[in-house]
């Protein structure tokens, strides 16, 4: 039986009057990939950023192997949660390097020699290495959120969580950056995804969610997702891509 | 990043070096008799870079002379003590005698009943006659009553009692006074105004220096009504004290011989009366030959300004970013919903500390502030003017740079923080290390345009003495009297400065890479 990693229960979260989670209950088990499918204004990035505690949820609890994450120090538990932004949000004043050790340093307390090593180690692994030494605001967007992989990789999270990873990016630079994303599901990563690529979910999935305003609709492996389809909303959702 | 600590250590450094020195130069212990005055007052008192047998050294300024040099160094002598001259505009003297910064003014101050609530005069030491400076070649050169004067425009010292007097003629024009004798004359030979108001020696002064001007004298009873006498203020309450009779007496035993003499051998002493070294008399001199001829004469004068502009400038930006800095990413930090009561309340009171430090010192003049921080901690700190100026203009720059600072962290793009906060680095290391380093370089044009600010505006702190390049300009000016050729002297200084200053930081620019923003220009 797999371990639980993170669970979510009864989340809600509003934004002034707009209710974005209605009543969200999900969990994540180690070495799962989960993506969450659903249109824009479902809560879907609402959800992700509940988990990681760049928003403050309104209600409901979110257990990190079933401790409370209230209870836990933030910082700590941060570090544990990695997350990819859409906007890559790779630190504009560091070069590659710097990005994927500063966090290593000043979170982790690793030493500078530890630190470096370990950063060319996940460098190597999305193909940025050669990049090391370049100034992170001059990559292309495809080799910017590498990078941000290769720098939530150096703290060792136990679960990932990507927002939209390749939303951002030009047509051509997609495929690089799921590429990465799926030898990483291959390695037994734990993941959840917030995506619009629907093959790319397919593939690397084990389990599918699908949002609509504010609440999972449904959820099942790919292929119940995908050929069963139960609901009329993730019907509707799944054929206009279709088209 | 190491090359700037060092070069801020070396700074600091200098600093303290420099404030150390001033402190030595300047304990007002039992064995000195500081006195306080302009040195920009010929004959009275000036300052010079040639030592003569009458002249005070002021330390790296030069050296002060003049009939009040000559009065201060008997009576110190009397009184067993050594001599101090400090410089001090003429604002600057009562607050430092009130202090007790200085233990006298002898600054040519004539006593009159409103100074008299302040001061505790001696009887007068120097007694002269009022009269009127004019243009030789007007109708005015030939008046000898006042009353001719009705109509004109006429002009005295600011806060003086030159000015005031004025009014005795009927149906004068009264100019705005002005501060110093040399801007006066500037007036009257732009024709701006007819007459200077002005005690006999000083007219002479004038006069030696500006052959196209004339004293005008006037008849017995015809003249200005007013105590043309001047004195030596002592610290109000101190009559009948101990100090102020021995003072007194040592007054009262200069006789009138030794007066005259004195008065002389200033007269004969006093800058640019003499024949020039080169032969060519000044009147025949040419704007330009007058200039070369300041500058050449008073370099060290303009040198030594330009070392205490500079310490001030770099001490003031420098110090002035720290408190930026930490004022800046203080009222960044915003409440949040998740924050506790605590955290909440200590960044309520830090956003409105940070608000009223900004609105009050960037809400009024340095020069404001200076005077009233100066004079209202002196007796507490014991602090020279120059470590004042320094800590002034330090806190003076801190309101700005934490406006700048605080502009530059909201330009940053909030996926910074988000990406910092999302591999666990606290909000402190996500500041220092992520968010200021790029609001800093964002605001570089900003930050270095304090600097040039800095350069300019550590003049306003001629106030509290701080000799500065103006303050020097000032007395070179009341020396030779010759304002527009000394400021233009000055001007240039300045501007080599600044020049200097921007060439530098468009090379600091350079290397840390071109801001984000191009519209963001100084």
């Amino acid at each position: 039986m797999d371990t639980t990693i993170i669970k979510v229960e009864h989340l809600k979260k509003s934004f002034g009057k707009q209710e974005v989670l209605k009543d969200v209950n999900f969990h994540i088990d180690k070495g799962e990939v989960i993506s969450i499918l659903g249109s824009s204004g479902s809560g879907k990035s609402t959800l992700l950023r509940c988990i990681n505690l760049l928003e403050n949820p309104d209600g409901g609890c979110i257990y990190f192997h079933d401790k409370d994450v209230k209870s836990l120090e933030l910082n700590q538990y941060r570090s544990k949660v990695g997350m990819v932004f859409q906007s890559f949000n790779l630190f504009d004043n560091m070069n590659v390097l710097e990005n994927c050790m500063i966090g290593q340093i000043k979170v982790l307390k690793r030493n500078k020699q530890e630190a470096k090593e370990k950063a060319m180690l996940y460098l190597e692994k999305v193909g940025m290495s050669d990049f090391a030494s370049k100034p992170s605001t001059q990559l292309s967007g495809g080799q910017k959120q590498r990078v941000a992989i290769a720098r939530a990789l150096c703290m060792d999270p136990e679960v990932l969580l990507f927002d939209e990873p390749t939303s951002a990016l030009d047509p051509e630079m997609v495929e690089e950056v799921l590429k990465v994303i799926q030898d990483l599901a291959k390695e037994g990563l734990t993941m959840a995804i917030v995506t619009h690529e629907m093959q790319f979910a397919k593939d690397v999935s084990k389990r599918i969610i699908f949002m609509d305003q504010g609440v999972i609709v449904e959820e099942g492996t790919p292929e119940e997702v995908f050929e069963h389809t139960k609901h009329d909303r993730t019907k509707a959702f799944l054929h206009r891509f279709k088209q | 990043m190491k090359k700037l600590r060092l070069g801020f250590l070396c700074l600091f450094a200098l600093a303290m070096l420099v404030g150390c020195q001033e402190q030595k130069a300047r304990v007002n212990d039992e064995n000195t008799f500081v006195v306080g005055m302009e040195c920009n007052y010929t004959p009275f008192n000036w300052q010079t870079m040639n030592a003569t047998d009458t002249s005070v050294s002021i330390g790296g300024a030069g050296y002060c002379d003049g009939y009040d040099v000559m009065i201060a160094q008997n009576i110190a002598d009397k009184l067993g003590q050594e001599i101090e001259i400090k410089k001090l505009s003429w604002e600057g003297l009562l607050p430092a005698l009130e202090s007790g910064e200085i233990d006298a003014i002898i600054a040519g101050m004539t006593a009159d009943e409103t100074r008299e609530k302040g001061i505790d005069f001696t009887t007068p030491y120097y007694e002269s006659e009022m009269v009127m400076i004019t243009r030789g070649d007007g109708e005015e050169a030939s008046y000898d009553d006042i009353q001719q004067f009705g109509g004109k425009n006429i002009i005295g010292q600011k806060s003086t009692n030159y000015d005031t007097v004025i009014d005795q003629i009927e149906n004068v024009q009264h100019a705005t006074p002005k501060a110093t004798y040399p801007e006066m004359v500037v007036a009257l030979q732009k024709h701006e105004v007819d007459g200077i108001t002005a005690e006999l020696p000083v007219a002479q002064g004038v006069v030696a220096s500006n052959p196209d001007l004339t004293i005008v004298h006037f008849a017995e009873d015809k003249g200005f009504d007013i105590d043309t006498s001047v004195s030596i203020g002592l610290k109000e309450g101190s009559r009948g004290a101990e100090f102020y009779e021995k003072v007194q007496k040592a007054l009262d035993e200069i006789s009138d011989e030794q007066r005259v003499g004195y008065m002389e051998s200033a007269r004969k002493n006093q800058p640019e009366t003499g024949e020039p070294t080169d032969g060519i008399a000044i009147k025949d001199q040419g704007f330009f030959a007058k200039v070369t001829n300041i500058a050449k004469e008073y370099w060290p004068l303009f040198a030594y300004g330009v070392q205490i502009t500079l310490i001030l400038a770099f001490v003031g930006t420098l110090f002035g970013l720290l408190i930026g800095l930490l004022l800046g990413t203080l009222r960044s930090f915003t409440v949040e919903e998740s924050d506790s009561l605590l955290v909440k309340i200590c960044k309520k009171i830090s956003h409105a500390f940070v608000g009223f430090y900004v609105w009050v010192l960037r809400g009024t003049p340095m020069m404001v502030q200076a005077f009233f921080l100066y004079y209202l901690l002196k007796p507490i700190l014991q602090w020279t003017p120059l470590t004042a100026g320094m800590i002034i203009i330090s806190v003076n720059t801190g309101a700005y740079m934490a406006e700048i600072i605080r502009s530059g962290i909201q330009s940053i793009d909030k996926g910074q923080t988000e990406g910092a906060r999302s591999i666990g680095m606290t909000n402190l290391q996500t500041m220092m290390f992520i968010i200021l380093p790029q609001a800093i370089k964002n605001q570089l044009p900003s930050i270095g345009n304090q600097l040039i600010v800095n350069i300019k505006d550590s003049s306003m702190l001629n106030v509290i003495g701080v000799v500065d390049l103006y303050f020097q300009s000032t007395s070179v000016a009341g020396s030779v009297y010759q304002f527009s050729e000394t400021f233009f002297v000055t001007s240039l200084v300045y501007l080599f400065l600044t020049t200097i200053a921007t060439v530098i930081l468009n090379l600091i620019e350079k290397r840390m890479g071109h801001p984000k923003t191009l519209e963001r220009g100084v």
